[in-house]
């Protein structure tokens, strides 16, 4: 295996550089990860709510009992009810939202509907996300109430959908109070992590296919009986190893990190899925090593992949906030799985199989990045040795 | 026979760098190419390690087609390309240990071979050195230990002494005919008419991608005209004394420059004697005579009506 050891000791060489690459990403990834879980967490939960007017045309225990639940989510202010004061105040921000509450709210129309709420929002202002789901779980249940019991008197209805409204507002909230309470910094550890991982192993493993894929080397080495395969399979042995020893070291980050949390289920799916993904991030390094010539390019290309990737992938900015078109091109990604699969199993708390089958998939495509791009590097690879070199 | 080379032809676009060659190699030779720069050496020596398709010709090694896919046959060459070809990131020793790696498995016979190779190319002092340390001479020696470590049949280096000092070229020339009385066959490509006189039995002289001549050094200074050439330093000899040394039997050519005569002979023997014997019988006083016999550049010359080297 003399390809194998030599690779191994240029590997050895560039541990310092490797090393400081690692502790740079390590502490970005832990400051990221804390101001994450800090902002996140239900303290400045307030600092979210927007601004909404409400017009209600005539008062009555619903509409009361409605206003009521909305101002759990948001503030109701004060506003003129003009066309020009209304156009104002949304265009300068001062209101996200108007809601305009007919007079006959609450009833069922001749067409056997409820009768709708007129809602105007900013266009496209993601602010008004939880205020309008809000409004519509507040419309659901109030149309399943009514269902439910029609022989509730309004006043009943009213307090029974208000009960309803704000116990969902409270458990949502206590879920998401109780994760910040405990600190449960591992998805955004392993989320992060695929930035670090992915740079560092295209790094290394381009760093050996360099040297490797020197000219005179590579003709020198084309003279001698090791055959190519025998060649590519002692390269791809020697970069699993690098890759190997990389994930061990993020692992032992992230159980630092989140003592609590290691002895989780959780833990495990998380090491499984972060282990397949560094498989495919090998496959993905072992393809642009075996097409990148010169170290130049070699790290504005790594930057570029591993930053694009996980930007669109939702390693930064959490997927549900990336439009759909984005997310498409994302699949494309081995990582666009990777963090999918970390959201999946940060809210793991039952694992059966029906729970997991969801989560095997993912995997399972993951898993299939790995091969396909260690398989279209063979290829390329063993094109490019028999190319005319002179 | 250890090569053969038959119709080779090779183009890089319009340019025909290897047109129809032909030669063979036979066991414990040490075979001479010989050729001015861009004449086609490397590309003949690319051709015959498979490491360039070819456009036309068969190329057999040991008997056998050589192909990329050989690796029986590469297991029995050794090879010293024109490049230096060797890990900046490996010591000396880690350098040949790979090299030699790459045809022997076994640690402790390894071992044994990479030691050889470094006292053979001289490099015991520098074992534990990275390529960047080593001056150009001690590089070169490194790459042909790389290549011949493990002790192959049949050695092939392109221009193994370029930019290499007189004492390592001298060392190299001397390795190289040992590792030939150990066993080996060897192909030795060269610009240097000095070298390829000095070590080889057997020379192919190229240019332009052709076979110019081939045959020992003797063979190729036969094939040629011009012999012998003799520089005596006289002052004004009389035309009856230049006339007398004219007449002796195969000399083509006289010039008196008034203080030196320079006679051309056409091969054959005693010349310098029948020359030595005319001066004291005519008693033509001389202070200095030199004879110099023609070299392969001479040969390259009378064929292709230019110098060896320019
Ligand atoms: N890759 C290439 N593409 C185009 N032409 C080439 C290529 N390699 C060599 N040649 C040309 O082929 C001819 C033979 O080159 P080659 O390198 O075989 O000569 P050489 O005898 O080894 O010369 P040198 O003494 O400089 O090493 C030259 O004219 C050279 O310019
Ligand atoms: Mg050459």
């Amino acid at each position: 295996m003399p390809v194998f050891k030599v690779s191994m000791k240029i590997l050895k060489k560039n541990i310092p550089t490797f090393l400081i690459y690692m502790l740079v990403f390590i502490m970005v990834s832990v400051i990221a990860t804390r101001i994450e879980v800090l902002s996140g967490g239900p303290e400045n939960f307030s600092d979210t709510k927007i601004n909404v007017a409400v017009f209600n045309e005539t008062e009555t225990p619903l509409t009361k009992s409605f206003i009521n639940s909305l101002s759990e989510v948001a503030n109701i202010v004060e506003l003129e009810d003009t066309e020009e004061s209304i156009q104002d105040a949304l265009y300068f921000r001062a209101v996200y939202m108007i809601v305009r509450i007919p007079s006959d709210f609450g009833q069922i129309s001749e067409k056997g509907e409820m009768v709708p709420l007129d809602v105007m929002t900013i266009p496209d202002a993601p602010e008004t996300i939880q205020a309008q789901n809000h409004i519509n779980q507040f419309l659901r249940l109030l149309s399943a109430t009514k269902l439910g019991y029609p022989e509730l008197s309004e006043a009943d209805l009213a307090s029974k959908v208000a009960a309803l409204a704000s116990n969902d507002t409270v458990v949502h909230m206590a879920e998401q109070a109780k994760q910040g309470i405990e600190g449960d910094l591992m998805p955004f550890f392993f989320n992060y992590m695929a930035y670090s991982y992915m740079y560092i192993v295209i790094m290394g493993v381009a760093t050996i296919m360099l040297v490797f894929g020197r000219k005179d080397l590579k003709m020198r080495n084309t003279c001698s009986p090791v055959t190519g395969y025998s060649n590519s399979l002692q390269l791809l042995a020697s970069n699993g190893v690098f890759a190997l020893i990389v994930w061990i070291l993020l692992l032992l980050v992230s159980f630092v990190m989140d003592f609590r949390n290691v002895f989780k289920l959780n833990t495990i799916y998380f090491m499984i899925n972060s282990f397949i993904f560094g498989l495919s991030i090998l496959g993905l390094s072992f393809l642009i090593g075996n097409l990148v010539k010169g170290k130049q390019a070699l790290s504005a290309i790594a930057g570029i992949v591993t930053l694009s990737a996980c930007f669109i992938s939702g390693v930064f900015v959490p997927q549900a906030f990336l439009g759909e078109s984005v997310l498409k091109v994302a699949s494309f990604f081995p990582t666009y799985w990777y963090v999918k699969g970390n959201l999946m199993i940060g809210d793991l708390t039952n694992f059966s199989n029906g729970h997991l089958s969801e989560l095997y998939s993912i995997l399972l495509i993951e898993g299939g990045f790995a091969l396909a791009f260690i398989m279209i590097a063979l290829v390329v690879g063993k094109r490019k040795s028999l190319e005319k070199i002179g | 026979m250890i090569v053969k080379v038959n119709q080779l032809v090779k183009r890089y676009g319009d340019l025909v760098a290897i047109d129809h060659l032909n030669f063979d190699v036979k066991e414990g030779e040490i075979f001479g190419l010989l050729g001015p720069n861009g004449s086609g050496k490397t590309t003949t020596i690319n051709c015959l390690l498979s490491l360039l398709k070819y456009d036309k010709g068969e190329i057999e090694l040991f008997g056998k087609s050589m192909t990329p896919e050989a690796y029986d046959l590469k297991r029995n060459i050794g090879i010293v390309l024109q490049n230096v070809a060797v890990f900046d990131e490996l010591t000396v020793y880690e350098n040949i240990d790979y090299f030699c790696g790459l045809y022997v498995s076994d640690k402790a016979k390894r071992k044994t071979l990479v030691e050889e190779a470094i006292d053979f190319v001289g490099l015991e002092d520098y074992k534990r050195f990275y390529p960047k340390k080593l001056s150009g001479g001690l590089l070169r020696r490194l790459n042909i230990a790389c290549g011949i470590a493990h002790q192959p049949k049949l050695i092939i280096l392109d221009e193994p002494t370029v930019a290499v000092d007189p004492q390592s070229r001298n060392k190299i020339l001397e390795g190289i005919q040992e590792l030939n009385r150990r066993g080996a066959t060897i192909i030795y490509t060269s610009h240097y008419m000095e070298e390829v006189e000095q070590i080889c039995t057997r020379i192919m002289i190229l240019d332009k991608g052709r076979v110019v001549a081939t045959g020992t050094k003797e063979q190729l200074k036969n094939m040629i005209s011009v012999g012998e050439k003799i520089t005596v330093e006289a002052y004004h000899p009389t035309p009856s004394q230049i006339e007398a040394i004219t007449a002796l039997p195969n000399i083509i050519g006289v010039e008196n420059s008034g203080n030196q005569i320079v006679i051309r002979s056409a091969g054959g023997k005693n010349n310098l004697e029948n020359v030595l014997e005319t001066l004291k019988r005519e008693q033509l006083s001389y202070g200095k005579i030199y004879s110099e016999l023609p070299t392969l550049n001479d040969v390259f010359l009378e064929i292709t009506g230019k110098e060896l080297r320019d």
